[in-house]
């Protein structure tokens, strides 16, 4: 379980660098007014649901035991 | 992210944009197909399959579910950014004298062409297919002059509206710079030109240099003919005062032969000079100046007379080439003209 954990860890670490680098160039090289900015917080916001609620989700079924 | 009213690194301040094109939402489309299929499929089959789905991940299992489903999330997210990035990143802007192209293929892969629309040769658009003919989006081709890359548009909306305000622009700057005796842009050809008058290189020299303000390579080629003539110019200007035995010193300048002068100045060997501290020169190794007056000299040959003139007698100074006088009221070492030939 642990590992899974770790794994899991180390996956986010990655997905975090990668989406960094990807809004990076959105921010960077995004006009003025267009759908850049509203694409950037709509994925920031989307990872964050996703990952805070597969943490909860995890520590509440390991808390369960 | 560009300051408000700059949509590219080499904007000029006062260049507005006439067109703004990104690529026909279709071109997305198996995109948005794909990204749609990556997370309907899986809800589709957790509630198709969700008995057989609780009791295989009932217990411990449940966790993996729910980190596996979520890492599968995540991963759906990064393609569909990244594929939204390509596709949304790739501009086609069009200014009045600008044609800028930029392609953005994936995260780490940018390219920005720019162009200027003097080079314009041929503007093409072509619509191929059904989709393509009912939502009345194509590509464009640009065909410029030169050795500079064709520009190739592809999936734009409108694309014959968009070619023909590319001619439209591409005349418009061909008025407004005076090339309309020239073939096309490449009419720049400055070779042809040159026997007119060097005014005009010096005209397109001093107009390109404020294009290529930090523009790309295309453009520096336009400012270099236009430099290249006008350095001609002053390579005439500086050759018909210059006395040289040959009959051409600079590539493509001819120029008159005029009889080199050689000007004695010392007859004693480099031995002796060497066991001498200091010389005097002698007046009679020397051109006179009455003696150059008699016959009609040219002016670079008056002046060395002149500088001649100057020198001190009594203040010699040896070097490795010769003597030459050195005078600190006067004329300093090594100001003597090229054309001389100090001998001994």
């Amino acid at each position: 379980m642990i590992a899974l954990i770790v794994v899991y860890i180390i996956f986010l670490i990655a997905y975090s660098i990668y989406s960094y680098f990807a809004l990076y160039h959105l921010q960077e090289f995004g006009h003025i007014g267009d759908a850049s900015k509203i694409v950037i917080y709509l994925y920031i916001i989307a990872s964050v649901v996703v990952v805070v609620s597969t943490l909860s989700l995890v520590i509440g079924s390991m808390a369960s035991k | 992210m560009l300051s408000k009213g700059h949509y590219f690194q080499d904007q000029m301040r006062d260049e507005q944009l006439v067109l703004f094109i990104r690529r026909h939402w279709l071109s997305f489309l198996p995109w948005i197909i794909f990204i749609g299929l990556m997370i309907i499929i899986p809800i589709i089959m957790f509630t198709s399959l969700r008995d057989v789905i609780v009791q295989s991940f009932s217990g411990p299992g449940k966790i993996y579910l729910i980190v596996g489903f979520s890492s599968y999330l995540l991963i759906a997210f990064a393609v569909y950014l990244t594929a939204w990035i390509s596709f949304y990143l790739n501009v086609v802007i069009i200014t009045p004298e600008h044609l800028v192209d930029i392609r953005q293929s994936g995260l780490f892969n940018r390219r920005v062409s720019e162009q200027s629309l003097l080079r314009v040769q041929d503007v093409s658009a072509h619509m191929s297919g059904l989709f393509q003919t009912f939502f009345n989006y194509g590509s464009v081709n640009v065909e410029t002059a030169g050795e500079a890359p064709n520009f190739a548009m592809p999936s734009i909306p409108n694309p014959s509206k968009v070619a023909n305000t590319i001619l439209k622009l591409h005349e418009e700057l061909v008025q407004k710079s005076g090339y309309e005796d020239a073939d096309s842009a490449e009419g720049v050809g400055l070779e042809e030109k040159s026997s007119k008058n060097d005014e005009r290189g010096q005209h397109i020299f001093e107009k390109d240099s404020q294009v290529t303000e930090g523009s790309p390579d295309q453009y520096r080629y336009q400012a270099k003919r236009g430099a290249g003539e006008m350095i001609r110019g002053l390579h005439r200007e500086i050759a018909a005062n210059t006395m040289t035995d040959g009959d051409s010193w600079f590539d493509g300048v001819k120029i008159e032969k005029k009889e080199k002068i050689s000007p004695t100045i010392d007859t004693t060997t480099n031995e002796e000079i060497a066991d001498l501290p200091s010389k005097t020169i002698d007046d009679k190794s020397m051109i006179s100046v009455e003696e150059c007056n008699k016959k009609e000299k040219p002016i670079e040959e008056i002046k060395i007379k002149k500088e001649l003139e100057n020198v001190s007698q009594n203040n010699i100074k040896k070097t490795s080439s010769g003597i030459l006088p050195v005078d600190d009221n006067n004329i300093k070492e090594g100001e003597l003209s090229e054309g001389i030939t100090v001998q001994f």
